[in-house]
């Protein structure tokens, strides 16, 4: 059986969305920082038991222009929320996008807690990423340079999705 | 035939951009194409293909209502917004070419956010400076606590060496016990400055602890003795229970300066009625217990008067707390704690040290005195500038059978070494100018003597430095008797 599933990545900009989908796709990263404008798309296909998942993943542009994403999660099958270890302002989209977009709640999602390379220069506390758990999230340090955890967390939401 | 309303729509959204316009059936399949696929960088659909073949962007879409997709990258050259507008049988995708506005939206937000990356860099720089700033700050408040501290724990003995000296210059007191007491508080004197200067090496306040047997009366005696000035001052009635003949293992001069701490602060906060020190065993703890009729202590300052860095400010009365804090530290460096067990204003206050029971370590012991007999022929050669010195250590070495030759400088000393049969070198580090490391080479190569340093209070660095540059062993200042002979003993033997 084959299907096909939205999935959207939010996050902050700069917080690697396109590097993590870029990682994931074709196992590349890339140094250097160009920032999205718009929405790219690329499409990896799973299987997942006999069924033939095609994800469709929307790489979003950062989070920092009002309300621009609306457009883009109309129809969203599964939301992966990416935050930097590196940079705590990113958790703040949480709140954002969950109060102008409830919806979104609902939908099956991970969190990514990328950069998780940068260990000298990761500062997100320990009970954040813990907080996150507690709400039975699903939340995965990872990093898009190195890979870590990065395919588990998108065939983790695959997962959930088809269930 | 293009409807009116796509039409409309196209002229509104065209605006001399490049345009397609794709019509598909109600099974989302494309049946018309309008423009140029090119203009927005796509090759041109075959006809009855599903659209989100042609759009894979569109998979999952229902088309159900009408829908916009901003920016959509086609390809690395070109953008575009796609817009789905839903009409009876046919509906109709328009994509129009954003490609322009989108190098340039993408110019200004990349300026944008490299500008936020750089700031948020310097922010957390900054960040960090002001972290380091206040951990600067914070470390000077300590060493300025410390250095308080010392001036604090130094009042104590000071008082006795200087209350006894003066009764003995004037003739009124028996002068055996006045020196007794006086020595005893110089010696309380060097072990509290060593492990003040313990404090200030180590954060943890690592204090060395030396466990020896004493006996409860001959400990509650020394404090007696020490604090029995501070008392009378007061006309307070100091209760101490010398009768208790229990032996206990302990440091001695460490648990002795916590009980005086916590006596002195009793003394200090009690106007009439009696300070009490009293011991017990009590589940395997040895538990002293100083017991006041003074003013209590506050409820909101009982855990506040063992941190020295709020109570200072907050505590009018100033300097109880310090104390407080260095006897904790000292407490927990033997394993143990103080605690306030009880405290009001009506009776006073209750606050007790507990130290765990603890074995006493299995130590080597020598025959000294067999030692004493074999230097009998032996002799020193002792290099210091000062004369005070040289005099302390013939008359330390007075009673052993050494004989002690004395130099003030290498110059006198190297006479010595020519002239004399030296069997090992005493010296200090600064003679003047000259450091004993720049002869230190001289007198192992030449003489093939074994050459021990005094340093005043040494760090275990400085310690392994000395010992690095070539010299045999280091002896601690201010010297003792005792350990002045154990070393020389030590490695005149070797």
């Amino acid at each position: 059986m084959k299907k096909a599933k939205k999935v959207c990545l939010i996050g902050r900009f700069a917080v690697g969305k396109t590097s993590l989908v870029k990682q994931f796709i074709s196992q590349q990263f890339g140094e250097k920082y160009k920032t999205t404008v718009g929405v790219s798309i690329s499409t990896k296909k799973i299987q997942i038991d006999d069924i033939e998942l095609s994800m469709v993943i929307w790489d979003i542009a950062g989070f920092e222009q009002d309300g621009h994403y609306t457009h883009y999660l109309r129809g969203v099958h599964g939301i992966i929320w990416v935050l930097d270890g590196t940079e705590p302002e990113s958790f703040e989209i949480l709140d954002i996008v969950s109060k102008s977009m409830p919806e979104t709640k609902d939908v099956p999602s991970i969190y990514f807690i990328n950069k998780c390379d940068l260990l000298d220069e990761w500062v997100v506390e320990e009970s954040a990423v813990n907080d996150l758990k507690k709400e039975d999230h699903i939340v995965l340090k990872c990093s898009a340079k190195t890979g870590e955890n990065v395919e588990i967390g998108f065939n983790k939401l695959a997962q959930l999705m088809v269930n | 035939m293009i409807p009116k309303k796509v039409k409309s729509f196209l002229l509104k959204q065209k605006e001399g951009n490049g345009c397609y316009c794709i019509a598909i059936n109600d099974k989302h399949l494309i049946i018309q194409c309008f423009g140029n696929p090119g203009l927005v960088g796509v090759s041109a659909p075959t006809f009855n293909m599903p659209i989100f073949e042609f759009l894979p962007i569109l998979v999952t879409e229902t088309f159900e209502e009408d829908f916009e997709i901003p920016f959509y990258n086609v390809n690395d050259d070109y953008v575009c917004n796609i817009y789905f507008l839903k009409l009876p049988k046919v509906s109709y995708l328009i994509l129009v070419d954003r490609s322009e506005i989108f190098q340039v939206t993408q110019k200004y937000q990349q300026f944008a956010h490299d500008d936020n990356i750089s700031k948020n860099k310097f922010k957390r720089l900054a960040e960090e400076l002001d972290k380091a700033k206040h951990s600067l700050k914070k470390s000077n408040q300590e060493k300025a606590t410390l250095i308080a501290m010392l001036s604090h724990e130094l009042g104590t003995p000071l008082t006795s060496i200087i209350g006894y000296s003066e009764l003995l210059i004037k003739g009124g007191s028996n002068i055996k016990s006045g020196l007794e007491t006086i020595h005893r508080n110089a010696l309380y004197l060097q072990h509290m400055i060593e492990n003040t200067l313990m404090f200030g090496k180590t954060e943890s306040g690592g204090v060395q602890t030396n466990l020896e047997s004493t006996s409860v009366a001959v400990l509650f005696s020394d404090i007696f003795v020490t604090l029995l000035p501070a008392v009378q001052k007061k006309k307070l009635k100091l209760i101490i229970d010398k009768s208790c003949k229990d032996f206990i293992n302990i440091d001695v001069t460490l648990c002795k300066q916590v009980l005086i701490n916590l006596i002195n602060n009793a003394i200090k906060y009690t106007e009439e009625g009696s300070v009490e020190l009293k011991y017990s065993l009590v589940k395997k703890h040895y538990v002293f217990s100083v017991i006041d009729t003074g003013l209590g202590v506050a409820k909101d300052l009982q855990e506040q008067i063992f941190s020295p860095w709020e109570r200072i400010e907050e505590n009018s009365e100033s300097g109880t707390g310090i104390g407080l804090f260095i006897s904790r530290k000292l407490a927990h460096s033997m394993g143990g704690d103080i605690k306030l067990k009880y405290s009001s204003k009506e009776f006073g206050s209750i606050f007790q040290l507990i130290l765990p029971v603890k074995d006493l370590p299995v130590v080597e012991t020598f025959d000294r005195k067999a030692l004493i007999n074999n230097i009998s022929e032996k002799s020193l050669l002792v290099i210091d500038d000062d004369y005070d010195i040289l005099i302390l250590i013939e008359a330390m070495l007075a009673t052993s059978e050494l004989k002690v030759h004395t130099a003030v400088n290498f110059t006198e000393a190297q006479t010595l070494l020519e002239n004399e049969e030296i069997d090992l070198v005493l010296t200090d580090y600064n003679l003047g100018s000259v450091k004993a490391s720049s002869f230190l080479e001289t007198i192992k190569n030449k003489y093939d003597l074994p050459v021990l340093l005094m340093s005043a209070l040494p760090s275990n660095c400085d310690k392994n430095n000395y010992l690095t540059l070539g010299f045999d062993d280091v002896i601690t200042k201010p010297l003792s008797v005792e350990n002045l002979l154990n070393i020389i003993l030590t490695h005149i033997q070797r």
